[in-house]
């Protein structure tokens, strides 16, 4: 039984493409439509990893991490974030509020698996 | 922006690959041939978008959501959306109107795929799994489309256009094979910290 990934993102579509690829590769998903669900999903389960986007209703991206990182348990979950978002501003905002890697989308599906085994061999 | 004449308002004209959204009282316009694009609205702010875009051809028989050339229709959707929900608009109030599609790339190439249905087919499909409703449309056929969107009232301007068409066709298809470029060396992931 594979690691299990949690994958935050308000898109359908997005959430269906990194599922399908994830479990192609043996992870086990679990899905949030945003940072609130996110947060609630994790307290509920007991994942390895994050696949997170930024924008996002309710609760964006990077405020899920800084809360993640302040919630016992949880504080060094990988969190990796999957965004549009390139511009160097945003990445450094990313690595500051402590996420662990930034991919931007249109992401490559074999570069994605190899990021994450990357942080979760 | 330039002025445009005939609406007196500012016009911004977008080409392939590009998006442009507002709230302000402006023409926002594109020339369309196999490429599809959305007017994506907020009537409620009221603020709007319209991109202008294709899939790459796919490498191997591909027929899904989840094919890697639509992940590249994906997001330059999820550009669009982006754009206006940071001018305020909300998701769940997002509405659509769908151009394009039509055999421009296809009369001059005789490819595997049937490049403008699997673009038409794809935004259909997105949308309907965002939930985002359709409020009209004008996909498919032979010619192309010059349209015209108006972010602060919704309002689409559509008109057929036989003019421009090989050099249309030309330009679409050099789009394209870019896609498949960018494609094949998309962006490398960056790892901040061993977890």
């Amino acid at each position: 039984m594979g690691a299990t990934i949690l994958i935050v993102d308000d898109s359908v579509s997005i959430r269906q493409s990194v599922r399908f690829i994830l479990e192609q590769n043996g992870y086990t998903v679990i899905e949030a439509a945003d940072g609130l669900e996110g947060l609630k999903r994790l307290a509920e389960n007991k994942v390895q990893l994050v696949i997170s986007d930024i924008n996002m209703p309710n609760m964006d991206g990077l405020t899920m991490v800084k809360k993640v990182r302040e919630t016992e348990g949880i504080k060094f979950l990988p969190i990796l974030v999957l965004t549009t978002e390139s511009q160097g501003s945003v990445v450094e905002e990313g690595k500051k509020a402590g996420a662990t890697g930034w991919i931007v989308k249109p992401f490559n599906n074999e570069k994605l698996i190899e990021t994450i085994k990357k942080v979760i061999p | 922006m330039i002025l445009n004449a005939q609406f007196g308002k500012p016009e911004r004209y977008i080409k392939p690959g590009e998006f442009y959204s507002s709230r302000d009282d402006v023409v926002i316009s594109t020339l369309l041939g196999s490429c599809i694009s959305v007017a994506l609205f907020d009537a409620s702010i009221p603020v709007g978008g319209l991109n202008h875009f294709m899939l790459p051809y796919p490498k191997g028989v591909e027929d899904s959501m989840l094919s890697s050339s639509a992940k590249y229709g994906v997001n330059a959707m999820e550009l669009l959306i982006n754009d206006l929900l940071k001018m305020g608009a909300r998701k769940d109030r997002l509405r659509a109107k769908v151009f394009g599609g039509s055999a421009v790339i296809a009369l001059n190439k005789a490819a595997t795929y049937d490049i403008p249905e699997m673009n038409i087919r794809f935004v259909i499909e997105f949308l309907d799994t965002e939930g985002i409703p359709v409020d009209s449309f004008s996909v498919g056929g032979r010619l192309p489309r010059k349209v015209y969107f108006f972010p602060a009232t919704s309002r689409v301007l559509m008109k057929y256009t036989r003019s421009e068409s090989s050099a249309l066709s030309r330009r679409e298809d050099e789009y394209a094979h870019k896609l498949v470029e960018e494609a094949s060396n998309a962006g490398r992931p960056i790892i901040f910290r061993k977890a």
